[in-house]
């Protein structure tokens, strides 16, 4: 510190900022400012300190809220054929079926990482108050890596003396033509005041200045949200400039319009210019996921290892797809590498556990079950007790598995699949009205498993109560289309239907 | 759909809407052809061209203001085929209505009413139609299985509808009837007279695979693995995905088995009882590092099935891994506690184990439960070979005494014979292994 106070003040601002010294290079910012507040250097760097704290990434920031999710007006195709739609993802492929790997609650095949949905599965909206949105599945998932959070949100960050720019005494029009300030400005309305009028603006006045051939300003204005739009420039942008960001956003808008297909063109398009690129290829490998197309995705996860070997998510889904296919043994390398790596949560240990568990090395497994438990923070309790649960159901120990089942229905009430199979405890104990209780609660809370509606009927068809049994066959059949034990129990009761 | 019933159906309603233009002749002396509508409705509904039915019968009840039973009671059977039941009950009120109470609607009735799940009503109005018209073998079909499924203490509904379906006229002219009846048989566990029926139904649907199937199990639940094994196999040349083939695997003939099974798991990879199957299979063979793993995922599919975890028990004691042998066949033991076979094998992996105390106590207790020769045997060896001989020698008598009562496999008398000179003839140090059980 001793030298650098011969420096320039700019100079050493810049320096703070190169080294992320956010906070340190603002308050010189500040400083230089109150001395020259026309010092439009300072102000532009003040502008991206205020900006970094809040930056994040436009591209795994696609959640998207219920409303948008049921006035949705840019799906294209409401009845898309298996394998087009992310609605309606194969169920057939071999291994991705909701038997041999639970699915998450927007019914698709369960990920080794919990990232931002796209597209939850269209039902009623009372559905999808009810059901949480976030990604709870089945079984724990191992880290949360793939998910960014913002950091803080424009009120917590803003100055106790009103914001730094006054956006509304600003003067646009000229700013935005500066191109020495305007992407500074812009960044600071998009992230940081959350302004997307302005920003808009701010980007249409500065892309026409560089005369339509400056790549950001197409994609800034790609960003804004308006699909048909963002197309357009996105497309126009790669004209101008091949960017690896500019084929990934243009994916994201089909993902969004639920066109996976398109989307995978413009990966695979984004492949051929920019080879082994860690974005484009972790795409491909979500939207095959999220497809149903398990293998395709597993083989780009390699390829991303292949490039980048500690790529925790391309671990991850590895790992899980390993686990899912028998080899708990392999997932076990993979989950002790994430390990390996620092990352120790609960959902990590679970997994670690499980996977001892089905090698058979009991010791460890209890000792890695225990640790999460002891770590498992409430949202993922209730998969925790779940899991451990089914160990108690494998050594033979209903009675504990049963508990376990309850304790996670303690953690949380909506735990669907610990409703399920506490009914099927129930049968097994010939407490027939109970289990049917438990299977009526368990449809009710989590609408995306078809075992609920499937045991109902078997239940009723049994009984002899052939519509109840049917009404609940097809349900059954609609969440899991080739299931072929509903599909049998269908036929023998439409046989009673239409026989003559 | 078969004809059969278009003809029944037909001629009873040429006469019904005759009755209707003559009321009407009165005003208009010309004479309407009803009949020609009613088999143009006929061919629509056998073509199934429901939208064209529908609308035709629409033209017909306005034409004769709702008088007409044959498009109303089409419409209630195009109803129930949609699954409408409610709609389906009213149009066939109105059929009823016009029909004075025609034992067909009363049948038709008491089924919507069984469909609904409405059994005593569906039982009172078939009981109805039964007594209306003898001769209706349909009607005794639906009141049996009314009946099956009535909910009362009084008379078991099994035996009842069994009763009902041995008194229906031409029973043995309706492969339904059979069926129906061949499965209450095997419920209330008379298998021989299940397979007599099974076999007059495949006489009259010689090409029903279900059929075939359920006869080769009933076959093997009473060891005949003969004609379980031609029943498979004949159920197999129709629908070659559709069959088990366990029987193959009894015949010894494991690398066929195992090919019908891979067209199986094909079609459904998520049987726990398949990969159960496969797993034993390959055990056979020899492959027991193949064979856990298939038993493993059975065990994920099945986690509450108790054979699945005996048969791990058994690879893993194959293979000497007495440990995880051990903690699989507990696990088993604890979901089917009275198991005496579980408890014999567990006792023989705690004899490799070592530890005898127990696995005399393990013997001791799975003799409580059954006199297996099998068990008995292998205590009788497992005492031997602690050198307990007067033990040995009263177990062997015990053995004798049981395989007299029961007929035995002829390899384990041999063994018996064997291990009986081993340890009271000549009594020889050098002790034979314990033979594994199999499943």
């Amino acid at each position: 510190m001793e030298s650098s106070k011969k420096f320039d003040v700019l100079f050493r601002a810049l320096k703070l900022y190169n080294q992320n010294e956010i906070d340190k290079c603002e308050e010189e910012c500040t400083k230089i400012l109150q001395k020259n507040p026309l010092d439009q250097a300072a102000w532009t760097l003040k502008l991206s300190c205020l900006t970094e704290s809040l930056y994040i990434d436009e591209l795994d920031n696609n959640d998207v809220g219920i409303a948008e999710t049921f006035l949705e007006q840019n799906v294209i195709a409401p009845n898309a054929r298996p394998g087009t739609s992310f609605n309606r993802p194969l169920t057939s492929a071999r291994g991705a079926n909701p038997l041999l790997r639970p699915t998450t609650n927007a019914g698709r095949p369960l990920s080794g990482v919990v990232r931002p949905m796209t597209t939850a599965r269209p039902g009623t909206m009372d559905q999808a108050v009810r059901t949480s949105r976030t990604a709870k599945t089945a079984r724990a998932v191992t880290s949360s890596s793939a998910r960014f959070v913002r950091l803080g949100t424009a009120s917590m960050a803003s100055n106790p003396d009103g914001p730094f720019v006054n956006l509304a005494r600003l003067n646009i029009e000229k700013y935005a033509k500066d191109a020495q300030v305007n992407r500074q400005l812009f960044e600071y309305v998009f992230y940081h005041e959350g302004d997307v009028k302005t920003a808009h603006q701010i980007a249409a006045i500065a892309t026409k200045e560089a005369e339509f051939n400056d790549w950001y300003w197409k994609n800034q204005l790609g960003k804004l949200g308006m699909f048909q739009d963002a197309e357009k420039q996105f497309l126009s942008s790669l004209k101008t400039m091949k960017m690896v960001e500019t084929y990934a956003y243009l994916a994201k808008i089909y993902n969004r319009l639920d066109q996976p297909l398109v989307a995978i063109k413009y990966y695979e398009e984004g492949l051929e210019s920019f080879k082994n690129d860690i974005t484009i290829l972790t795409g491909l490998a979500r939207v095959n996921e999220q497809l149903g197309k398990i293998d395709e995705s597993i083989e780009l996860y390699k390829e991303i290892l292949a490039v980048q070997a500690n790529n925790v998510e391309a671990i991850a889904c590895i790992a899980t797809n390993y686990f899912y296919s028998d080899l708990p043994e392999i997932a076990l390398r993979y989950y002790r590498r994430i390990m390996q790596m620092g990352v120790n949560n609960a959902e990590l240990f679970l997994n670690v556990g499980l996977c001892c568990f089905f090698c058979q090395q009991f010791d460890l497994a209890i000792a890695c079950i225990e640790r999460a438990h002891a770590t498992a923070t409430e949202d993922i309790q209730a998969d925790v007790w779940y899991n451990t649960g089914h160990v108690a159901l494998s050594i033979g120990d209903v009675k504990m598995a049963d508990r376990c089942f309850q304790l996670a229905l303690t953690a949380d009430q909506d735990h669907g699949e610990s409703l399920c199979n506490l009914g099927i405890l129930r049968l097994r104990e010939g407490k027939i009205d109970q289990a049917k209780s438990f299977f009526h609660n368990a449809k009710g809370k989590a609408p995306h498993l078809f075992e609920p509606y499937f045991n109902l009927a078997i239940l009723a068809n049994q009984a002899g109560q052939y519509s109840e049994a049917l009404i609940n066959v097809n349900k059954s059949l609609e969440i899991f289309p080739e299931h072929v034990h509903s599909q049998t129990l269908k036929r023998h009761i439409t046989i009673l239907y239409t026989m003559l | 759909m078969d004809e059969n019933d278009e003809e029944v159906t037909a001629p009873k309603e040429q006469l019904a809407p005759k009755e209707e233009p003559l009321r009407r002749s009165m005003k208009a002396f010309e004479p309407i052809s009803v009949e020609k509508s009613n088999t143009l409705l006929h061919l629509l509904y056998a073509q199934r061209d429901y939208p064209a039915c529908k609308a035709l019968i629409g033209e017909l009840i306005e034409q004769y203001q709702g008088e007409c039973e044959y498009p109303i009671f089409i419409r209630s059977v195009i109803a129930r085929e949609e699954c409408d039941l409610e709609e389906s009950m009213n149009w066939m009120r109105k059929a009823q209505a016009l029909a004075r109470n025609d034992a067909k609607y009363l049948m038709h009735i008491g089924r919507l009413y069984l469909l609904m799940g409405n059994h005593t009503a569906a039982v009172e109005q078939l009981e109805r139609s039964v007594t209306l018209d003898k001769m209706n073998y349909k009607a005794y079909f639906w009141l049996a299985r009314a009946v099956y499924h009535l909910d009362t203490n009084l008379f078991d509904p099994a035996e009842k509808a069994k009763d009902i379906l041995l008194n229906a006229p031409v029973l043995h002219h309706s492969a339904e009837l059979l069926i129906f009846l061949a499965k209450l048989f095997t419920q209330l566990g008379e298998s021989i007279a299940a397979i007599q029926t099974y076999k007059k139904a495949l006489e009259l649907e010689p090409e029903n695979v279900e059929l075939m199937v359920h006869l080769g199990m009933l076959y093997l639940r009473t060891k005949n693995e003969d004609p379980a094994f031609a029943m498979f196999g004949r159920a197999l040349s129709y629908d070659a995905a559709h069959a088990d083939s366990s029987v193959m695997q009894a015949h010894g003939d494991h690398d066929v088995a195992l090919n019908k099974y891979r067209i199986a798991a094909e079609k459904c990879d998520y049987n726990g009882c398949l990969w159960n199957n496969i797993g034993m299979c390959l055990f056979a063979k020899g492959k027991f590092v193949a064979a856990i793993s298939c038993l493993k995922k059975a065990a994920f599919l099945c986690p509450l099935e108790y054979r699945i975890l005996y048969n791990l028990g058994l690879v893993h004691n194959a293979m000497q891994q007495y440990c995880s042998a051990y903690h699989f066949l507990a696990a088993s033991l604890s979901l089917s506690p009275r198991n005496a076979q579980v408890l014999g094998t567990l006792a023989v992996t705690l004899s490799n184990m070592k530890d005898v105390n127990n696995a005399a106590k393990a013997y001791q207790r799975a003799l409580s439960f059954d006199n297996d020769p099998q068990i008995i045997l292998n205590y009788a060896i497992f005492e031997g070979q602690n050198g307990n001989l007067e033990k040995t020698r009263e177990l062997f008598e015990r053995f004798q005494q049981v395989t007299q009562e029961i007929t035995v496999n002829q390899q384990l008398r041999q063994l018996a014979e064997k291990v009986a000179v081993l340890f009271l003839g000549s009594m020889n140090d050098n002790p034979p292994n314990d033979p594994p059980p199999s499943s």
